[in-house]
């Protein structure tokens, strides 16, 4: 997924637009985080109305990415600096998330009664959990946003 | 749920998948005729939902009730989610056609899961 300029190419001499178009690998990165968002969230939403006694831990954990899958949504389709660092956070968060909760749930399985998203570092889900964040922070850290050019001198 | 419905519309992601892909490789938005398609997909699901629903108001049992449930409800929300990602129509490039390939492949994911979690019996 490293192509150039990420898509969107502007016509030229048209009208400039008055809100930037979040750069198209951002952009998909975002509809994966929302599918994912929707994913644990109604996984762990299940888990905790019916049976929230059995696999507190890895519900929680469940409901816990829920919400760092929504915010990373709303980050990554923002483009102003501060969003950026959000975005950074979540997928530092997610990275750290699904190596921790996989090396854990493979050195102890009993602490987990039940699956979570993260388990086995997100084999359930095709291992794109863990391969997410490395997307991300590498899209995060690689290429300057326009609107963000005056960000800092280490913007290369 | 419908066992045949279910299985034509993970047929039918497939196919609006693959089209997206292939418009994505050729670094280009899959285009109005594939929105429309998506359109049709989301239809499909959700026809599938409400069959769903009431198969289960009229009696039917899922195998695992709430899990079914999340899925009905993933299946109507993913593509109307994943494409607000999109960009406005005319800016469209390689990678809104990127975005619709990921809607699409994780209906196809959710639409088998619905058949997986129906539980055997009176499918129809």
């Amino acid at each position: 997924m490293a192509v150039s300029s990420g898509g969107a190419r502007r016509t030229e001499g048209g009208p400039p637009r008055a809100a930037p178009i979040v750069a198209g690998p951002a952009r998909a990165l975002a509809a994966t985080y929302a599918v994912f968002a929707l994913a644990a969230g109604a996984r762990s939403g299940v888990q905790l109305a019916t049976n929230a006694s059995r696999a507190p831990v890895a519900y929680t954990l469940s409901a816990l990415a829920a919400v760092v899958y929504l915010v990373g949504t709303v980050a990554l389709r923002r483009t102003s600096p501060g969003a950026r660092r959000v975005a950074v956070t979540v997928c530092g968060v997610e990275l750290i998330g699904v190596l921790a909760v996989g090396a854990w749930s493979q050195a102890d399985p009993g602490a987990f009664a039940d699956q979570t998203v993260w388990s086995g570092f997100g084999a359930g889900y095709g291992h794109v959990p863990l391969v997410l964040p490395i997307l991300g922070l590498l899209w995060l850290t690689r290429a300057p946003r326009a609107s963000a050019s005056t960000e800092g001198p280490a913007a290369t | 749920m419908s066992e045949h419905l279910a299985a034509t519309i993970a047929l039918y992601a497939a196919m609006l998948a693959g089209w997206a892909i292939l418009g994505a490789l050729r670094r280009r938005d899959a285009g109005s005729l594939h929105r429309a398609g998506l359109v049709l997909l989301e239809t499909a699901t959700v026809v599938q939902a409400t069959i769903d629903i009431v198969a289960q108001i009229d009696g039917h049992r899922p195998l695992e009730r709430a899990t079914h449930l999340g899925y009905v409800a993933a299946s109507v929300l993913i593509l109307p989610l994943a494409l607000l990602s999109s960009a406005p129509t005319r800016e469209r490039g390689a990678w809104d056609a990127a975005i619709a390939a990921i809607a699409c492949l994780a209906t196809l994911v959710v639409a088998l899961r619905l058949r997986a979690t129906w539980g055997a019996g009176d499918g129809g």
